[in-house]
């Protein structure tokens, strides 16, 4: 009886383990790929919270999240701009952005995808050279420089 | 040792429960790429299932990683051997280039409790402009700017007019390929630029383009065909006679 209920025992614990140390946001480790904090890995392209907010007034911040979350709350002064509806925004970001300044894009998150197809594009198409990817997206805005 | 220590938790865990479940639900294609028709607002794919298993199988949720992809299924239980299929709607909306959308489905099948499916496209697009804005900085020289417009269609397409709506700026067009290729040189008049800067919209008319298109496609290309022209603000021409009698220093130094 014992045996069978240290075995139980051992079977509950193992996966619990496993998963301690293998899931993505692990408090005792975990991988940097996953990290989705601000203090994880810049990709190429990416900015930190802190460094664009020394840039000062010369930052055009481009908003990339579904216009509904834009409606509600953004980085003050930042311009929408989505691959939904490209058109219908690219005038506004291409009218204000600063001769010698800075454009970085942001969406809601580290791991969603549309503020690097933003970026990607403002590159392609629109000829910037000066064109960032904010590093953990809105959530990083909410967290504050670190 | 840490590794192996790791090695061995996972070889325990797949033994132990990856063994005794078999596959319940059976998918034809995980995969779809989708070809696009020109002028299409939106791709629709089926992803086709089988529930093979002896009990029935629930679809507890399906999420696209997208907003822009609806995922629609005809009803939530499917009993043994029953068929079924997700049916994914993206919408386009100006979109271009190779398109990746993922969509998530989980069950309540412990063999496979989570999906993922995966439509792919490649857009083409109709035109190019490039680049969409031209900008001259304050200290730059007025010299003349090109923006090459490329079009993809299948017919010919030729560029008719470029038209600007404000004044100060002269534009020419030279065709490089027929019904292909233009360039649309900007040049910037030092007169039009005051302190103020200079801001002005161009728009491309275009001819040859017989077929007809839906007109949502029709207002999508139309607004593909501006560009945007900026000129910094720069001194006077006044204040420039005042400075160039001021001394050349300032002159040789770039100023």
């Amino acid at each position: 009886m014992a045996w069978q209920v240290a075995g139980l025992l051992l079977v509950g614990a193992l996966p619990a383990v496993a998963t301690a140390w293998w899931h993505p946001r692990s408090p005792y480790g975990g991988s940097a790929a996953g990290d989705t904090s601000e203090a994880s890995a810049l990709a190429d392209g990416e900015v930190r919270l802190a460094t664009a907010l020394g840039w000062g007034e010369s930052v055009l911040w481009v908003d990339a999240r579904p216009s509904a979350e834009y409606t509600q709350q953004r980085i003050p002064g930042a311009v929408w701009l989505s691959v939904d509806d490209w058109e219908a925004g690219l005038f506004d970001v291409l009218e204000r952005v600063p001769t010698e300044g800075w454009v970085v894009v942001y969406c809601g998150s580290q791991r969603c995808e549309a503020s690097r197809e933003v970026a990607e594009r403002l590159r392609d198409e629109a000829g910037l050279e000066r064109v960032v990817v904010l590093h953990g997206g809105w959530d990083a805005w909410k967290a504050g420089p670190r | 040792m840490q590794m192996l220590f790791r090695s061995w938790f996972l070889v325990w865990v797949v033994l132990c429960w990856a063994g005794p479940v078999s596959a319940a639900v059976t998918w034809s294609d995980k995969t779809l790429d989708l070809a696009v028709e020109p002028g299409a607002m939106e791709l629709v794919g089926a992803f086709a299932f089988t529930n093979e298993g002896e009990s029935a199988v629930t679809v507890t949720s399906i999420r696209s990683s997208c907003g822009c992809t609806a995922a629609a299924l005809e009803k939530k239980v499917y009993g043994p051997g029953e068929s079924g299929q997700i049916t994914a709607t993206f919408t386009l909306g100006d979109r271009v280039g190779k398109q990746v959308k993922k969509i998530v489905v989980r069950t309540d099948d412990p063999a496979t409790p989570v999906t993922t499916l995966t439509l792919r496209a490649d857009i083409p697009r109709w035109a190019e402009l490039s680049p969409r804005l031209v900008m001259w900085r304050a200290d730059e020289a007025l010299d003349a700017k090109t923006v090459e417009v490329v079009f993809h269609d299948a017919e010919p397409v030729v560029l008719t007019a470029a038209g600007t709506d404000a004044e100060g700026v002269t534009l020419a067009v030279e065709e490089l390929e027929a019904g292909r290729r233009y360039a649309v040189t900007v040049s910037p008049e030092a007169a039009g630029v005051g302190a103020e800067g200079l801001r002005a919209l161009v728009r491309i008319e275009v001819a040859g383009t017989d077929r007809e298109v839906a007109a949502a496609v029709a207002k999508q290309r139309a607004e593909m065909l501006r560009f945007l022209v900026r000129v910094a603000g720069r001194p006077s021409a006044a204040t420039e006679a005042e400075r160039e009698a001021g001394g050349s220093a300032q002159v040789d130094a770039g100023l």
